[in-house]
């Protein structure tokens, strides 16, 4: 017989007290693979939703800063920029905007809101990304028409063909106004509505801002696999720098607007960011809350670790006399040692399998439920529900520590049964 | 010899016309912002209310200081107590906001609106019209009882917060009166209404002004300035420092 079969045999000779460790051990496996299938879900969901309304999974924007101070975005004279872009054949689609703060203003209510300009039209990126409830994409090409998310379009009182007037600043920051009809609304968003804005043909968000019909304000790079932003991003940054196009440092778009106001720079300087970078804020909380948790599991697990020290010290003493068996049958200290530790791997093991599973069960029992009433969470969801989301390579992580601890806690007793003599063992009387 | 007498006169006579009917209307616009810019130093108190559809009013109250010979301008706020010891600064066309809460400086757009409220930042500037603005156009009407000429402008820069305005001024005073503030694209954007004047030490400061937002129906802001003064400022009152000191 094996020393793993023989531990195996071992831990079921004890049934309730093997339950009942396992048990210990599942329940922390339980909780963090909850809590890290949620946080892991909420982000591919927040991903996946906000990055139809960004201007790109990464974007270069041209930042224009005028003797007198005054910060503006304007990509001009692009034609380096669009070549680099160009060379470098990213798998993903190209679009070029002008976003603008605007003031959209109803007959009954007056809200603040990003205006983005594009080439919209039925077979422009935003339509293949934006799932609309009113209206087509039909009529945007060349015209006035606005597109609005539905939590707007009923914060201004509109509906499909209303009148609503946009003022913005132009990007030397005098006062324009120009009349919009709205053409077109699309799926709410919730409380990424901000984020997503309004959209509308960039010749007319060009002429708000009092831009050539060439200028625009931000490149933005669609990717086929969004999570190669990051490597593409590096990828581009290289190929600027290169070509001697002058960039700001990478960091979110908060920490960039903080440097384009600082320092007495003039003419244009280009900052590239990527989806990550313009999520790493909610990231942040979900790295937290996923830190926070594997904390927790640590305490957790020191408290199951004495459990399983004393309960092996018990073992091993209830077991003396069969330890000195096994040494007069020839069995040698290493292997006495090794069978205590593999019966506390298969323990830990057998608990961190059924935490697992239990884990992914209740992640799909949260995946059941209809969400769409939690309005203002639905950038968090994915068809109105919670994506089922398993992080296998946090599940080894976990798995890796979880069995490292355990086989420390039996460690000691396993070394200690492993260095009884023979003669010793047997003599014992209990 | 007769012709050319007689064509000489008719010329004289007809650049005497000329004359009467049109003044010098960049000599009008230096007079307006002569007479409101200051050799001193002043300050004052205003209310601001600003009124707006189906809210109630908000009342705001501050002090402004004004060093118009260096371009400097501090206001600082006094009501209500949630904006209480907020500041701005504004030095040349450079303006910074300063927040007690945060104990943070952050650079403010004079286009920006002040406070919430329908005056823009840049209304707490000296007048610049002459500089800032040419006269497209000219005409004489009566606002209300008072002799007015009516002004267009069109901005002689690209970076004015209003790229076109109107301006009512009186013909016996050159006081503004009234303004029209319009958009890049033509619309009108504003209606400003300078109702009352006070003289100090032969210049004028306008005490009691409307702002009617064109686009916005029904928000009104009405701002009202008492108290003021003409006692020298010491130079640190212009200062970043001085806006924390205050709030310490």
């Amino acid at each position: 017989m094996s020393i793993a079969s023989m531990a195996l045999k071992n831990l079921s000779r004890q049934k309730r007290r093997t339950i009942l460790l396992a048990s210990a051990v599942a329940f922390g496996i339980l909780v963090i693979t909850v809590v890290n299938g949620l946080t892991g879900s909420l982000v591919t969901s927040l991903s996946a939703n906000v990055s139809n309304m960004v201007p790109g999974h990464i974007t270069v924007r041209g930042v224009e800063k005028s003797e007198k101070g005054r910060v503006s975005y304007l990509t001009k004279d692009a034609a380096v920029l669009e070549k680099v872009v160009e060379n470098l054949g990213i798998p993903g689609q190209v679009v070029k905007s002008t976003v603008s703060q605007a003031t959209l203003v109803s007959d009954s209510a007056t809200q603040y809101q990003n205006l983005t300009g594009q080439d919209l039209g039925p077979h422009s990126v935003l339509a293949s990304r934006m799932a609309l409830v009113a209206g087509s994409f039909d009529p945007f090409p060349g015209s006035n028409k606005i597109l609005l998310s539905e939590t707007m379009a009923k914060k201004l009182g509109v509906k499909l063909k209303d009148r609503i007037t946009v003022q913005s600043e132009t990007k030397t920051g005098q006062q324009n106004v120009l009349d919009f009809q709205v053409g077109a609304i699309y799926k709410d968003p919730g409380m990424a509505a901000v984020l997503a804005g309004a959209y509308a043909d960039i010749g007319i968000v060009n002429r708000l801002r009092d831009m050539t019909p060439g200028e625009y304000t931000d490149l933005g790079i669609f990717l086929n696999d969004v999570a190669t932003a990051d490597d593409w991003g590096a990828k581009i940054t290289k190929a600027l720098e290169a070509a001697q196009v002058p960039l700001w440092p990478r960091g979110t778009p908060e920490d960039l607007r903080k440097l384009y106001r600082e320092g007495s720079w003039t003419g244009t300087k280009y900052a590239l960011f990527t989806l990550n970078d313009q999520l790493s804020m909610l990231k942040g909380v979900f790295t937290a809350v996923n830190t926070v948790a594997f904390g927790i599991l640590m305490v957790l697990f020191l408290v199951i670790m004495v459990g399983i020290a004393n309960t092996y010290r018990m073992v091993i003493f209830e077991r003396t006399r069969e330890i000195g068996t096994l040494r007069a049958l020839g069995m040698q200290r290493p292997q006495i040692r090794n069978l205590f530790l593999l019966e506390a791997v298969f323990l830990a093991l057998g608990g961190i399998l059924a935490g697992f599973v239990l884990g992914v069960g209740v992640l799909w029992g949260l995946s059941w439920p209809d969400l769409s009433s939690w309005k203002d969470l639905n950038v968090l969801l994915k068809d109105n529900r919670l994506q089922l989301f398993v992080d296998l390579g946090s599940l080894l992580f976990n798995l890796v520590v979880v069995a490292g601890m355990t086989v420390l806690a039996a460690f000691l007793p396993a070394r200690k049964a492993g260095r009884l003599t023979p003669a010793e063992a047997l003599r014992a009387t209990h | 010899m007769k012709t050319t007498l007689l064509t000489f006169v008719l010329a004289l006579t007809l650049v005497g016309i000329a004359t009467a009917e049109d003044p010098d209307f960049h000599r009008i616009l230096l007079t307006v912002d002569r007479q409101a810019t200051f050799d001193g130093d002043t300050s004052a108190k205003m209310t601001i209310v600003s009124k707006k559809a189906g809210k109630a009013d908000n009342i705001l109250q501050a002090q402004f200081f004004r060093k118009d010979t260096q371009k400097k301008t501090v206001i600082l706020m006094l009501k209500p107590e949630v904006n209480k010891g907020q500041g701005y600064l504004e030095i040349g066309t450079n303006m910074i906001f300063y927040d007690p809460e945060s104990r943070k400086f952050s650079k403010v757009s004079t286009s920006s609106n002040f406070q919430d409220s329908n005056a823009k930042n840049s209304d707490f500037e000296p007048s610049a019209l002459a500089t800032n603005y040419s006269v497209v156009a000219s005409a004489r009407e009566a606002l209300q009882t008072k002799d007015t000429w009516v002004l267009t402008l069109a901005g002689t820069r690209d970076d004015l917060t209003y790229p076109k305005r109107k301006v009512w001024i009186e013909v016996s005073t050159n006081l503004l009166l009234k303004s029209e503030d319009y958009s890049l694209s033509d619309r009108l954007l504003r209606t400003s209404l300078y109702g009352k004047y006070v003289n100090l030490d032969g210049k004028f400061l306008a005490c009691k002004m409307r702002f009617e937002d064109n686009i916005k129906k029904g928000e009104i802001t009405d701002m009202v300035i008492e108290n003021p003064s003409t006692a020298p400022l010491p130079d640190s009152v212009f200062s970043q420092a001085f806006l924390e000191k205050v709030n310490n």
